[in-house]
C-alpha cells in the first residue's frame, strides 16, 4: 500500500505525464501480485463507507474512502483542481452509492476497474467547463464537427489481442482502452497523434492523418529484470533481488510437447536439474536431482516438489523388492507429481540451492521444484480453452541385433528336439543362446507351429525373422482432451479444467487412463480479507502397467535371455497348452523365461488411484503494512493395487493374487505474518515471520494369496494357504517456526536473511529441534557503477545456507521385524536413540550479465556444499547380530557450476531467433564416512558390479572385477585361450554421473505466427553397466559377437609361461562363444560398463497460429495447431537403449546400472488448442 | 505482532509433546514372546543350511559338479571362493533371535523355550567353528550391549560351552510342560499329552544326539577333553540320556509346502536347479551299483540310448569339459517340495555314530554291524525310499564284519556320507575327520588346490574387526583352506 501511496505522489508532482495513470495502475496490480497477496479480487457492493464531513478537500475525502475500502482513486491532478471543498455525510452505504452521491453535482465521473476507481471529467465537462488551468495549456478548443471515429486492434507480438490497452490522443486527456478483442474506437482529429501504452510494452505513437482504422502491434520493452519468480513458501520476488539461483520455465515448456509424466520434458532445460528415468513403463518415473548427488541416501537427493505451496510426494512406492531375478518384481506404478497434469501448470521454478530453500527446513536440503498450477484471472472475462493432443510412441533405437545366425550352442546343424538331423539343439538345451548355424538358406526341423507339441515333420528353410525383438511391441497411443474454463470479474477469478489421457503403451495390453480436474478460485470477500483455494484431482486407472526389471516377470527379461532370430514371435501366441487353459503355459524354446504373451496377458499389474492436493489460503490486511495469511494444503491419494500371475508361471507354480491398499497422507498448515515499511528513502524492510504444521501418514494394506486354489481366479478368498496380510503404517510431523527479513538500498542493494526452526518427530527428542539460517544478497552492479554501455545490466548474487535433513520414522528404538505372516525377528540394523538431523551447508555465488541491450545474456552460478552428519547404516560386523548401525556420519562435498547463455542474434518484426545454451557440471566428493569404514555400498548389482562411496572417491563411483593384466597391461589369457579369471581385486570402472550435460535451444519466431522451437541435449561421461549388454553378447545376441563366428577368435593378450616366468602373446583360437561368453561374462564389470555420453534430438515443434480474421467468424479468439517430436533421436555408443536412465528397485530409481530397461521411445504428436 | 509470533512458536515447540507417541512404529512390537521368534528362526535356518549344503558341501563332497566350469575355479576343484561360508547368515540372522529367546524366557521364566534355544545355539555354532575354527562366541550377538568388534574365541573353549548349552538344554527342559506360546515346528512341542510334552521328549534326544556328534568329532582330542567319559556317560544311561531311537525322533525341520513355508527350491526355475548341475559319477554310480532306492528320490533319470538311466559326470573335470544339457542325472523335481528336506540331524547319523563308537570298542549295547544296518534303515525311511528286503546283502552294501577296521570303518562312513544328503555341512566335517569316503580327484584341478580343511574368514572383518580377526589368525597359524581346525589336529 505503502508503494501505490508513494507512486500517487510522484504522480500528483508530475503533471504532464497524464498516462501515468494506466501506468499506476498497472504498476499496481504487478506490486500485489509481489506481495504475493492476490489481491486480484475486489468488492463494490458490500464496501461500506461512512463519512462525514464540511467543507473538506475532495483529496481529504478521497483519502479517507482508500482508508476505509483499499480501493485506490486515480485521476490527474488537473480533473479535481477546480472541485471546491465539498460537505457530506453518510453512514454505512455502498462505495458506488457513496460515489454516486459524492459526485452528483460535481465534474466528475468515476469508473471501477480492478481496485481502483479511475476519475475523469464529465462528458460534458469537457466541452462546456474546462477547468481553468487547462485553459492555460491553450489548447485550440477542439471542434466537434471535425473529430472522426477511429477504429482499431492491437494485437501482441504473437498477434494475440491485447486487453486493456491504453489509446489516448497524445497531449490531451482524452483516452480509452481496448477490449478483450483488443479493439477500441475512440474520436479524434485528423491532426492528433494517438499514444499506445501498455505496461511492459514499448510506447507507440501513430498520426492519424487520413487513417480511420489503426492496427497496432506493441513490442514489448526489453525489461526482463522485472520478472517475478516464486520462490520458497510461495513468495513472489522479483528476480533482481535474489541471491540464489532460480529459473522459471513457463507452461510452454511442459505442456508443447507433452509425455506421460511431464517432469521428463525439464529434461535439458534446466542447467542442473537431472531427470533420470528407469526406462519402467509407460509412466515413465523419474528420478529429480539437483545440483548432483550431496547425500549417502540417494532418496534424500531428490528434490522437494512443491505445488501450490503443498509438497506432494514424488515417492515411487514400489511393491517389489528386487528386481533381479527374484521372485518379486518392480512395477512402476508412477507418483504423486506424476500424475500432475501438464495442462494445469502455469509455471515451474526450479530452487536449486539451500540458499533458496532454507524456507523449506528439512525437506529441501536437495533443492526444489515450485509448480505454480493456472488460475482464473480477476477482470479477464469469461475465457474457454479447450486442447487435444495425439501423439503415438515408437522404439527409437535398438541394440544392434545380429540376423546372420541362429539359435544354438555350437553352429553345427539345428534341430527342434530330437530328430534324424541329430540331437535336439534347440529349446532348453540352447537356453536363448545364438551361436548356432549361419543362416544360408538350408532346411533344418524345426519348431512346427501346427504340432501341439511343436515337433516338426519335416524340415523348413533356415530363416531369421527381422522382427524377432521387435515383434513383441507395437506403436503406441497417447490421446488427450482438455478443456479448460476460466473466468474472471471484478472480485475474483475462477478457473476450472478437465482433462482425460488415454495411454496405449508400447507392449501391448499396457498403458493407462488419467483424469484430471482442477479447480481453483479467488476472491475478495471484503477489502481486507482474500480467499484462494485450489483443487487437484486425480483418477489413474490401468489394467495393466508392465513388469520392470530383469527377471521372470518381464517381457524384458525374456526378450534378452530367450529369444533368436530363428523364433518368430508368432509362435509363442498361443499362451496356453492347447487343453490346459489358465493351468499349463506353452513355452516352446528356453524354459527360463515365461511365455511374453503369458506375461503380457496373465500376469497384470493393476492401479487404480483417485487423488486430491489442493489448498486454501485466506489473507488478510490489517493496514498497508501488516498482513496475514493462513493457509492449509492437503496431498491425498488412495490407490488400489493388485498383481495377479497365472497358473505355471514360473515364480509361482500355484498363480499368485497380492493386492494393496496404499493410502498417503500429508497436511500442512502455515500462517505468515508480515510487515513492511519503508525507512527514508533509500531503504526498504519487511520482515515476517510464520508457523507451519506437517503430518504425513502412510497407510499400506498388502494381502497375499502366493498360491491359487483354482486356476483364473484372482481373488484374495482364492487363496488355496491361508491369506497373508502386509501391513504398513506410518506417521511423521514436522513443526516449525521461520521467520525472514529483506532489505533492500535504492534497489540496487538487497539483502535477505531467513532462518527456520524444525522439531521432527523423528528424531529423538533431545536432538528433534534443529535450526536452518541462511544470508543471500543481490547486487545490481549495473545500477551501482558505471560499467560500458554494451553491458545492459549486470547483477551480483552470494548467499550462504544451511539446511538439514531428518529421517524416516521408528529409527530411534529397538523394534522386532515382522516376518511372514505371524512371526517376528530381530531387525539387521541397529537403532540409534540419538540420532541428530544431517546437515548441508552451502555457499553460492553468481553473476547475471547482459549485453547489447539484452540481446545477449549469461548468468553463471556456482556453488559448494558440504553434507555432514548424514544419518546413513553404516555396516557393521554381522557377528553383532546387525550388519548394520544407523550413525551421524560422513561428509560429502558437492559443488559445481551452471552457466545459461541467452542469444536473440535476430529481432525483428517478422522474425525472432533465440538460442538458450545451458550447461551444467557437479562433482561430489565423499570426504568423510563413518569412523572406520572407508567404503559405504549405494548399490549392489547381484553379480557384477557396485556403486560405491569411497572416502576419497566421488559419489556414484562404480566398483566391479576386471581382467587379470600382465604388467604391459595386456589381457591374461589361459592357455586355453580364454580370459584367465577376473582379477579378484574390486577397482574402480566408471562414475554413474555425468562430467558435464548441456542444452542447446532455439526458438524461431516468424511473422508472430509460427513459432519454431528445437531442443537438444546430451550429456559428456558419465558410465553405465549394462545388463541388456551381459545378455546379448554372451548370447550372441548382437552384432559385436559376430567377428570370429566361423573362424574362431585369437584373443588378443598374453599368456604367461611358468617355466620362462614370461608372458607370452596368446596363440590359442578358440570358438566365438566362449570367447564372448567369457569376455562378457556377467562378473566382468570393465567390459559392461560403457560410457554413457550422449546427444539427444529431445524436441522439436512447430506450431501455426491460424490468423484471428479467419477465426473470429466462428467466435474463436484463437486457434493453433502444433507437430511436435520428442526423443526423436539418440545418438550414443551405450549398446542398451538409453544410457539416461538407472534402474526401479523397490521404489528407488538407482542410476549407472542399468537392468533389461524398456526401449527407450520416440514420441510423435500434434496439438491443437482453441481459444474462445 | 511478533508477540504473537512468539507465542505461536513456544506453542508449537509445545506441541511436539506427542512426537514419542507419533515415532512410536504401530507396525512392529518393541517385546515379543518367544512364541512368534521361534518359528520363523526354525524354518530360515535350515533354508540356510541345506541351501548350503546344495550349493557348498555337495560340489565339494563330488555329490555333484557343474555342468560346465570355465577359468580353472569351482569348489569341486578345491577353489574356495570367498565369503563362502553362511558366517554372515547364522550370525547376523538366526543367533541374535536365537539369543533373544534365551533371554525373553529367561525373563518369563519358561525354561523349555530356553532349552530349545540353547540346542540351535550349540547346533549353530558347532556349524560355525567345524567350518572356521576360532570364532567370536561369548561377544558375539552383543551390539545392543555395544560390542560392535566381538573378540574370536578358541575352538576348544567354544565346544565346551556347546556341551555345557546341551547339558544345561536337558537339565532344565521340562517334560511335563507345554510351550506357552507355542510356535515349535520341529517336534510340536507346544502341548501335552497325557501328562508328557512329547516334542520336549524329543529335544531333549535331540540335545544328547548333538553332544554325541560333538564328542565324536572331537575324539581325536581325548585327553585335553574327557570325551570318551563323557561318550560312556551317555551310552550307559539311555533313561537319563536318551538319544534319537527311531525316524520319529529326526531332528528335521518339515516343509508345510504352504505359505511361508516352502522349501528354498520349491519354486526354483528349472534353469537354475537342475540345469546346471549334475551328480557326480562317484556318487550316482555307487546308487546305481547297489540299486539303491534312494537314488529315484534324489536324481532324475536320463535317456541312455532309449532307456531311462542315471549318469552322473565327472567332478573336477579339465576346464574345457562342458557337459551337454539334459544327458546326466541332476536332482528330481520331487526335492522341490519335498517336506523333509530340513535337516539337522538324523537317527541314521546317530546310528553311523554308534556303529563307529561300537567298531571303536565302545559299549552300544549293539554290535557294528547292527547300528550300520540301523542307520541304512533309517536314511531310506528317511527319504521315503522303501528298502528293498536283499539289500543289506547286496555286495556294495552288505557289512564286512570280518574286515579290517579299516575297512568296516570305511564302509560305515560312506554310508553315512549317503545318509548326510542335505547335512549342512556334516559330510565334509567327517571326511576332514575320518578321511572317509575316500574322493577321487578330479584330472582338472590344479596340483596345488588341496583338499580344504576349513573356510577363510570372511573378507568384511578386515576392516570391519580387524585387531581381533588378526589375533585368532595368529592363534591358528593362518586364514588360509589348509590349516586344520583344533579337533582336526
Amino acid at each position: 500500500m505503502q508503494k501505490i501511496a508513494c507512486l500517487r505522489r510522484l504522480l500528483r508532482r508530475n503533471r504532464s505525464y497524464i498516462l501515468k495513470n494506466l501506468l499506476v495502475m498497472k504498476l499496481t496490480a504487478l506490486f500485489l501480485t509481489v506481495c504475493c497477496f492476490h489481491l486480484s479480487a475486489k468488492e463494490v457492493l458490500s464496501q461500506k463507507v461512512s463519512f462525514s464531513g464540511r467543507n473538506v478537500s475532495i483529496e481529504k475525502v478521497f483519502a479517507h474512502v482508500e482508508r476505509q475500502t483499499g480501493y485506490s482513486f486515480l485521476y490527474l491532478q488537473e480533473t479535481v483542481a477546480d472541485v471546491k471543498p465539498v460537505t457530506i455525510t453518510v453512514k454505512d452505504v455502498s462505495l458506488t452509492e457513496f460515489l454516486d452521491i459524492l459526485f452528483k453535482n460535481l465534474p466528475l465521473q468515476y469508473r471501477i476497474e480492478s481496485k481502483t476507481i479511475h476519475l475523469t471529467r464529465k462528458v460534458a465537462a469537457r466541452f462546456t467547463t474546462m477547468p481553468s488551468n487547462m485553459a492555460a495549456h491553450a489548447m485550440p478548443p477542439p471542434v466537434v464537427d471535425t473529430s472522426i471515429t477511429i477504429r482499431g486492434r492491437v494485437l501482441d507480438e504473437s498477434g494475440a489481442p491485447m486487453q486493456g490497452v491504453s489509446i489516448q490522443i497524445k497531449s490531451s486527456q482524452v483516452a480509452t482502452i481496448t477490449d478483450e478483442a483488443g479493439k477500441y474506437t475512440i474520436k479524434a482529429n485528423t491532426k492528433d497523434v494517438l499514444l499506445f501504452t501498455y505496461v511492459g510494452f514499448t510506447p507507440t505513437e501513430v498520426p492519424i492523418g487520413n487513417k480511420r482504422e489503426i492496427n497496432v502491434s506493441l513490442r514489448p520493452q526489453q525489461v526482463a529484470m522485472e520478472e517475478l519468480v516464486v520462490t520458497a513458501l510461495g513468495i513472489r520476488r522479483e528476480e533482481k533481488s535474489l541471491g540464489f539461483a532460480a529459473q522459471t520455465v513457463k507452461e510452454n515448456a511442459v505442456k508443447d510437447a507433452k509425455t506421460n509424466n511431464w517432469v521428463n520434458s525439464l529434461s535439458g532445460k534446466v542447467p542442473g536439474l537431472n531427470i533420470q528415468s528407469a526406462g519402467t513403463g509407460p509412466l515413465g518415473s523419474s528420478r529429480i536431482t539437483l545440483r548432483g548427488e550431496s547425500s549417502l541416501n540417494l532418496d534424500n537427493n531428490q528434490a522437494l516438489v512443491v505445488i501450490d505451496g503443498v509438497p506432494v510426494s514424488n515417492k515411487i512406492t514400489g511393491t517389489g523388492y528386487s528386481s533381479y531375478l527374484g521372485s518379486d518384481n518392480a512395477v512402476d506404478f508412477g507418483s504423486g507429481v506424476s500424475d500432475l497434469n501438464p495442462e494445469d501448470i502455469e509455471s515451474v521454478t526450479v530452487l536449486k540451492g539451500p540458499g533458496a530453500t532454507a524456507l523449506y527446513g528439512s525437506r529441501a536440503a536437495a533443492g526444489a521444484l515450485i509448480i505454480t498450477t493456472k488460475s482464473g484471472k480477476t477482470g479477464k472475462g469469461l475465457g474457454i480453452t479447450y486442447s487435444v493432443n495425439a501423439s503415438l510412441d515408437e522404439v527409437n533405437r535398438w541394440p544392434d541385433y545380429q540376423y546372420e545366425y541362429g539359435e544354438g550352442r555350437t553352429d553345427e546343424y539345428y534341430s527342434y528336439g530330437d530328430s534324424p538331423d541329430g540331437p535336439n539343439t534347440s529349446m532348453a538345451v540352447a537356453a536363448g543362446r545364438n551361436w548356432g548355424p549361419k543362416f544360408n538358406g538350408q532346411m533344418y526341423y524345426q519348431y512346427n507351429p501346427n504340432d501341439p507339441e511343436g515337433k516338426p515333420t519335416e524340415r523348413t528353410p533356415w530363416v531369421p525373422y527381422k522382427n524377432y525383438v521387435s515383434g513383441y511391441f507395437r506403436k503406441g497411443y497417447t490421446l488427450s482432451n482438455s478443456v479448460a474454463i476460466e473466468g474472471g470479474g471484478d472480485k475474483g477469478g475462477a478457473r476450472l479444467s478437465l482433462t482425460h489421457l488415454k495411454n496405449e503403451w508400447i507392449l501391448p495390453n499396457t498403458g493407462f487412463q488419467r483424469l484430471n480436474a482442477a479447480f481453483s478460485f479467488n476472491q475478495k470477500v471484503t477489502s481486507k480479507l482474500k480467499i484462494n483455494g485450489k483443487v487437484n484431482y486425480i483418477n489413474k486407472k490401468s489394467d495393466n502397467l508392465p513388469s520392470a526389471g530383469y527377471n521372470n516377470h518381464t517381457v524384458m527379461y525374456f526378450l534378452i535371455a530367450a529369444v533368436a532370430p530363428n523364433i518368430n514371435p508368432d509362435w509363442y501366441k498361443p499362451y496356453w497348452k492347447p487343453g490346459k487353459e489358465q493351468v499349463e503355459q506353452h513355452n516352446p524354446f528356453n524354459p527360463g523365461p515365461d511365455n511374453p504373451f503369458l506375461d503380457m496377458y496373465e500376469m497384470l499389474n493393476k492401479v487404480n488411484k483417485h487423488g486430491v492436493v489442493g489448498t486454501m489460503s485466506a489473507t488478510y490486511t490489517f493496514t498497508d503494512k501488516l498482513e496475514l495469511m493462513i493457509r492449509s494444503g492437503l496431498d491425498m491419494a488412495f490407490e488400489y493395487r493388485s498383481q495377479q500371475r497365472p497358473f505355471s508361471m514360473t515364480k509361482f507354480p500355484r498363480g499368485m493374487f497380492r493386492e494393496q491398499d496404499v493410502f498417503n497422507y500429508e497436511m500442512n498448515t502455515d500462517f505468515l505474518l508480515s510487515y513492511r515499511t519503508d525507512i527514508g528513502d533509500r531503504f526498504r524492510f519487511s520482515i515476517s515471520g510464520g508457523a507451519n504444521a506437517m503430518r504425513q501418514r502412510y497407510d499400506f494394506a498388502g494381502m497375499y494369496a502366493d498360491q491359487l486354489s483354482q486356476p483364473g481366479v484372482y481373488q484374495i478368498s482364492n487363496s488355496l494357504d491361508q491369506a497373508v496380510a502386509d501391513p504398513q503404517h506410518s506417521e511423521k510431523a514436522i513443526n516449525s517456526v521461520y521467520a525472514y527479513s529483506q532489505l533492500s538500498y535504492k534497489e540496487k542493494i538487497f539483502l535477505d536473511v531467513t532462518g527456520r526452526n524444525d522439531w521432527s518427530s523423528t528424531l529423538p527428542s533431545q536432538n528433534n529441534s534443529f535450526f536452518y539460517p541462511s544470508v543471500s544478497t543481490s547486487f545490481i552492479l549495473s545500477d551501482m557503477m558505471n560499467l560500458p554501455t554494451t553491458i545492459s545490466f549486470a547483477k551480483l548474487r552470494l548467499s550462504w545456507a544451511q539446511v538439514g535433513n531428518d529421517t524416516r520414522p521408528y529409527q530411534t528404538s529397538k523394534y522386532y521385524d515382522r516376518i511372514y505372516s505371524n512371526s517376528f525377528t530381530n531387525p539387521n540394523v541397529l537403532f540409534n536413540p540419538t540420532l541428530k538431523p544431517e546437515i548441508t551447508s552451502s555457499y553460492e555465488a553468481g553473476l547475471d550479465i547482459r549485453f547489447l541491450k539484452n540481446r545477449v545474456g549469461l548468468d553463471v552460478a556456482v556453488y559448494n556444499n558440504n553434507s555432514r552428519n548424514q544419518i546413513l547404516a553404516t555396516p557393521i560386523d554381522p557377528v553383532t547380530g546387525y550388519s548394520s548401525a544407523l550413525v551421524n556420519a560422513g561428509l560429502i562435498n558437492s559443488r559445481g557450476a551452471e552457466v545459461v547463455l541467452t542469444v536473440k542474434p535476430v529481432v525483428t518484426k517478422d522474425f525472432a531467433w533465440t538460442t538458450t545454451l545451458n550447461w551444467s557440471t557437479n562433482r561430489s566428493y565423499v570426504k568423510e564416512l563413518a569412523e572406520g569404514i572407508t567404503s559405504q555400498i549405494i548399490y549392489k548389482h547381484a553379480e557384477g558390479v557396485t556403486i560405491e562411496a569411497r572416502v576419497g572417491g566421488r559419489m556414484g563411483d562404480m566398483y566391479g572385477n576386471g581382467f587379470q593384466r600382465s604388467p604391459e597391461g595386456k589381457i591374461i589369457y589361459t592357455a586355453a585361450g580364454l580370459p584367465a579369471p577376473l582379477d579378484p581385486v574390486v577397482k574402480k570402472r566408471g562414475n554413474a554421473f555425468a562430467d558435464w550435460k548441456a542444452g542447446i535451444l532455439n526458438e524461431l519466431m516468424i511473422k508472430k505466427r509460427i513459432r519454431v522451437s528445437v531442443l537438444v541435449d546430451g550429456q559428456k561421461g558419465g558410465s553405465m553397466y549394462s545388463q541388456t549388454n551381459v545378455k546379448n553378447a554372451t548370447l550372441g545376441k548382437t552384432k559385436n559377437t559376430l567377428a570370429g563366428r566361423e573362424e574362431g577368435i585369437v584373443g588378443d593378450g598374453v599368456v604367461y609361461n611358468a617355466t620362462t616366468k614370461t608372458y607370452e602373446p596368446n596363440t590359442t583360437r578358440v570358438a566365438a562363444s566362449s570367447y564372448y561368453n567369457n569376455y562378457y561374462t556377467i562378473a566382468n564389470a570393465e567390459t559392461n560398463i560403457f560410457d554413457a555420453s550422449f546427444i539427444k534430438i529431445r524436441e522439436v515443434r512447430f506450431e501455426y497460429s491460424i490468423p484471428a480474421k479467419l477465426l473470429s467468424k466462428i467466435n474463436i479468439k484463437q486457434a493453433s495447431i502444433a507437430v511436435y517430436g520428442r526423443e526423436l533421436f539418440n545418438f550414443t555408443s551405450f549398446p542398451a537403449f538409453d544410457p539416461e536412465g538407472g534402474n526401479l528397485n523397490n521404489g528407488t530409481i538407482t542410476p549407472g546400472v542399468e537392468l533389461t530397461q524398456f526401449p527407450s521411445t520416440r514420441n510423435m504428436g500434434v496439438n491443437l488448442t482453441f481459444k474462445f | 505482532m511478533f508477540r504473537y509470533i512468539l507465542l505461536i512458536s513456544l506453542f508449537i515447540s509445545g506441541c511436539t509433546k506427542n512426537f514419542e507417541e507419533i515415532n512410536t512404529d504401530p507396525n512392529r512390537p518393541v517385546s515379543i514372546t518367544p512364541g512368534v521368534v521361534l518359528p520363523q528362526m526354525q524354518y530360515r535356518i535350515v533354508n540356510a543350511t541345506i541351501t548350503a549344503s546344495k550349493n557348498f558341501t555337495n560340489p565339494l563332497m563330488q555329490v555333484d559338479a557343474p555342468r560346465s566350469s570355465p577359468g580353472g575355479a569351482g569348489i569341486h576343484r578345491y577353489v574356495i571362493p570367498v565369503n563362502a561360508g553362511i558366517w554372515s547368515t547364522l550370525y547376523g540372522n538366526y543367533l541374535t533371535d536365537i539369543e533373544d529367546i534365551i533371554r525373553i524366557s529367561e525373563s518369563l521364566g519358561d525354561a523349555n523355550y530356553k532349552a530349545i534355544a540353547l540346542i540351535y545355539k550349540s547346533w549353530a555354532y558347532s556349524i560355525l567353528t567345524d567350518l572356521y575354527g576360532d570364532i567370536p562366541y561369548t561377544e558375539a550377538s552383543k551390539a545392543t550391549e555395544g560390542i560392535l568388534q566381538p573378540k574370536f574365541d578358541d575352538q576348544k573353549f567354544i565346544y565346551e560351552q556347546l556341551m555345557k548349552n546341551l547339558d544345561e538344554a536337558a537339565g532344565i527342559m521340562k517334560t511335563n510342560e507345554a510351550l506357552t506360546y507355542g510356535g515349535d515346528m520341529v517336534y510340536n512341542a507346544n502341548s501335552v499329552s497325557g501328562g508328557v510334552n512329547q516334542g520336549m521328549v524329543k529335544w531333549k534326544k535331540f540335545a544328547n544326539s548333538l553332544k554325541l556328534r560333538l564328542l565324536l568329532r572331537i575324539s581325536k582330542r581325548e585327553g585335553e577333553i574327557n570325551v570318551h567319559e563323557q561318550i560312556n556317560t551317555i551310552l550307559s544311561d539311555p533313561a537319563q540320556y536318551p538319544v534319537f531311537s527311531s525316524n520319529a525322533d529326526d531332528a528335521i525341520f518339515k516343509y508345510t509346502n504352504s505359505y511361508p513355508y516352502f522349501n528354498p527350491y520349491f519354486t526354483a526355475r528349472q534353469l537354475d536347479y537342475r540345469d546346471g548341475d549334475y551328480y557326480t559319477k562317484f556318487f550316482i554310480d555307487k546308487l546305481n551299483a547297489d540299486e539303491d532306492p534312494r537314488r529315484a528320490v534324489w536324481a532324475i533319470p536320463v535317456m541312455v540310448n532309449g532307456q531311462p538311466q542315471y549318469v552322473g559326470i565327472e567332478s573336477g573335470y579339465p576346464v574345457n569339459v562342458e557337459y551337454q544339457v539334459g544327458k546326466n542325472s541332476s536332482y528330481s523335481d520331487g526335492l522341490k517340495s519335498f517336506s523333509a528336506l530340513g535337516i539337522m540331524m538324523t537317527y541314521a547319523e546317530v546310528e553311523f555314530i554308534k556303529a563307529e563308537l561300537a567298531l571303536k570298542g565302545f559299549n552300544t549295547g549293539k554290535t557294528p554291524r547292527e547300528h550300520y544296518e540301523s542307520g541304512i534303515q533309517a536314511s531310506m525311511t528317511q527319504w521315503g525310499a522303501t528298502m528293498p528286503a536283499d539289500f543289506l546283502t547286496r555286495p556294495g552294501v552288505a557289512y564286512k564284519e570280518a574286515g579290517s577296521f579299516e575297512e568296516q570303518f570305511e564302509q560305515i562312513m560312506l554310508q553315512k556320507y549317503y545318509a548326510y544328503f542335505f547335512v549342512d555341512h556334516q559330510s565334509w566335517f567327517e571326511k576332514r575327520r575320518t578321511g572317509y569316503p575316500d574322493l577321487p580327484r578330479g584330472a582338472g584341478i590344479q596340483p596345488e588346490n588341496q583338499f580344504p580343511n576349513r573356510i577363510p574368514y570372511p573378507t568384511y572383518l578386515q576392516s570391519l574387526n580387524a585387531t581381533n580377526l588378526a589375533d585368532a589368525v595368529a592363534r591358528m597359524g593362518g586364514d588360509n583352506s589348509d590349516i586344520k581346525v583344533w579337533w582336526a589336529k
